[in-house]
């Protein structure tokens, strides 16, 4: 993977983390099934725009498979920690309580896309290094 | 690139407003706080003496609450005397259904028979057990303690190590508790015995963690027979959940194959106490013939439900007795007012057997020593009294 294509995705990933913690910073009450469901649609559509950025580039080995799996376990448990860490943060320091549900939506966007990116980028490689071997 | 960068300062502007109108939203929320803090205090009076005297009489009436709650109920005293005999006969068969449950879960192949458990006495020959009542409980992984030999252990020096092992484990553990919550195995529930004189209908006692755990789970819910259609009131949400778990055959159904000409004793110690309560109600709601024969005897029962369901039963069932052991802790659980109010139902016959620890006051061997000796009484006591007398 190119640099430059390493630096588009993550920007690409950190828009969308920053455009869904959004959400977690409206001071609506009542309106957290709202959130969530609009959270997981966003989610879904940057997996599938980066599934689509890298032109669903297939021929992943299990090791990256894996990789994908735990990376996506533990990106939920990654938002739960930032969950957790802020809410107990909050209770010695005011107002840093109210912006854990944006910590955790921000913590799960970026890890999911950054999961499902490198996913991609290890399919590009193989069938790159598999062509570039045949070419040899 | 300038998109890019044009929509990266949109995000991040967005958030800045949301931080600026989460902190302004928790900031009004805090003024707000403070305001009614400041009004609060307006409102307590100067006179801290008096607040005092408030503070400590309301402290003492709290103390006599649960008393009052009873006393306004007016239950009556039974018609149908208390029978010693029959309450020695009871307990002992409280005693053979803890048994039975035992055997049940330990021979797969015991068809829940009492003649051949150690516990039976002669006493019972002129009966005739009808059915066996099974249900289900949640499994427990039993541990079995073993010798092994020294040199199979791995002999662990990393102290870290040490320190994860043991929190993997306790996770472990932990994990497998909730887990086995939702197996389920059939067990003995209690059984039911039949003489031309008379029938009992027996259930068992606390058994498992998480029947203690069900126990302890003091949250009312409130019940509607679906049968009858009967509000019940509100009751102990363990007890009905266990008193639910009975499904072959249902108290009630067996009930309706009884000779209604005759007493029928219904009983159980502990646990099986709260369900026998629960199956006592239910009968008589729905098998009216036998409303008017059931006399229910429990031994060590915890509080089942509210006063309106305490009114309920004295009602359906005039004829009810609570044996209590007054050092039994489990007796005087739930407090008359925790997370709802409970009230005992049933006259109460008291003894004292203080054995200095939680499980020997409430065991069933505590309560049938006492009966046998016929040391249950039911008159009121001045308190206190020397512990020498």
């Amino acid at each position: 993977m190119n640099l430059r294509r390493a630096r588009d995705s993550r920007n690409f990933v950190l828009d969308y983390a920053l455009g869904i913690s959004i959400l977690g910073l409206i001071p609506i009450s009542n309106l957290f099934s709202l959130k969530i469901s609009i959270a997981i649609f966003l989610i879904i559509k940057m997996c599938w725009d980066i599934s689509r950025q890298w032109k669903f580039r297939k021929g992943q080995d299990i090791l990256a498979m894996m990789g994908f799996f735990f990376g996506w376990l533990g990106a939920f448990a990654m938002a739960f920690m930032a969950w957790l860490t802020f809410l107990g943060i909050g209770l010695f320091i005011p107002y840093v309580s109210s912006f854990r549900l944006a910590a955790a939506l921000f913590t799960l966007t970026w890890m999911l896309g950054q999961t499902t990116n490198q996913y991609y980028a290890s399919g590009h490689e193989k069938s790159k290094s598999r062509r570039q071997l045949n070419e040899v | 690139m300038k998109f890019n960068l044009s929509r990266r300062q949109l995000l991040l502007g967005g958030v800045g407003i949301g931080i600026a109108a989460t902190t302004a939203r928790d900031y009004q929320y805090q003024q707000k706080q403070k305001q009614l803090k400041t009004l609060a205090q307006q409102q307590i009076p100067t006179d801290k003496e008096s607040v005092l005297k408030e503070a400590f009489e309301a402290d003492a009436e709290k103390i006599y609450e649960g008393q009052k709650i009873i006393d306004s109920l007016q239950l009556k005293p039974p018609t149908i005397p208390y029978d010693r005999e029959m309450s020695k006969l009871l307990i002992q068969c409280s005693k053979i259904a803890t048994q039975q449950y035992l055997t049940g879960k330990t021979i797969p192949e015991y068809d829940g028979s009492i003649k051949t458990l150690p516990a039976y006495d002669k006493k019972l020959d002129s009966y005739q057990q009808i059915i066996s009542f099974q249900g289900k409980e949640a499994q427990i992984s039993e541990t079995v303690a073993v010798n092994l030999p020294s040199d199979t252990l791995v002999n662990i020096s990393d102290p870290l190590q040490q320190q994860l092992d043991n929190t993997e484990n306790k996770v472990e553990e932990a994990i497998q508790q909730i887990v086995t919550l939702s197996k389920e195995i059939p067990v003995y529930f209690g059984f039911v015995l039949s003489s031309p004189e008379q029938n009992i209908i027996i259930f068992r006692g606390t058994q498992t963690r998480i029947e203690w755990i069900n126990n302890f789970t003091a949250l009312q819910k409130g019940y509607t027979d679906p049968i009858s259609g009967q509000y019940f009131g509100k009751i102990h949400e363990g007890f009905i959940k266990n008193y639910l778990r009975i499904i072959a055959p249902l108290p009630k159904a067996i009930a309706e194959q009884l000779d209604p000409t005759i007493p029928c004793y219904i009983s159980g110690h502990s646990l099986g106490a709260s369900l026998a309560t629960l199956a006592a109600l239910d009968i008589a709601l729905n098998v009216p013939q036998l409303k008017d024969k059931i006399q229910l005897y429990t031994y060590a029962s915890p509080r089942v439900g509210d006063p309106t369901f305490a009114k309920l039963h004295a009602q359906y069932i005039p004829n009810s007795y609570r044996v209590v052991n007054l050092a039994d802790i489990i007796a005087f659980m739930p407090p008359t007012q925790s997370v709802g109010t409970y009230v005992d139902v049933g006259e109460e016959w008291s003894f004292l057997s203080h054995k200095n620890d939680f499980m020997p006051n409430h065991v069933v061997d505590t309560y049938k020593t006492a009966i046998e000796q016929g040391v249950e009484s039911d008159r009121s006591r001045q308190y206190p009294i020397s512990a020498l007398t």
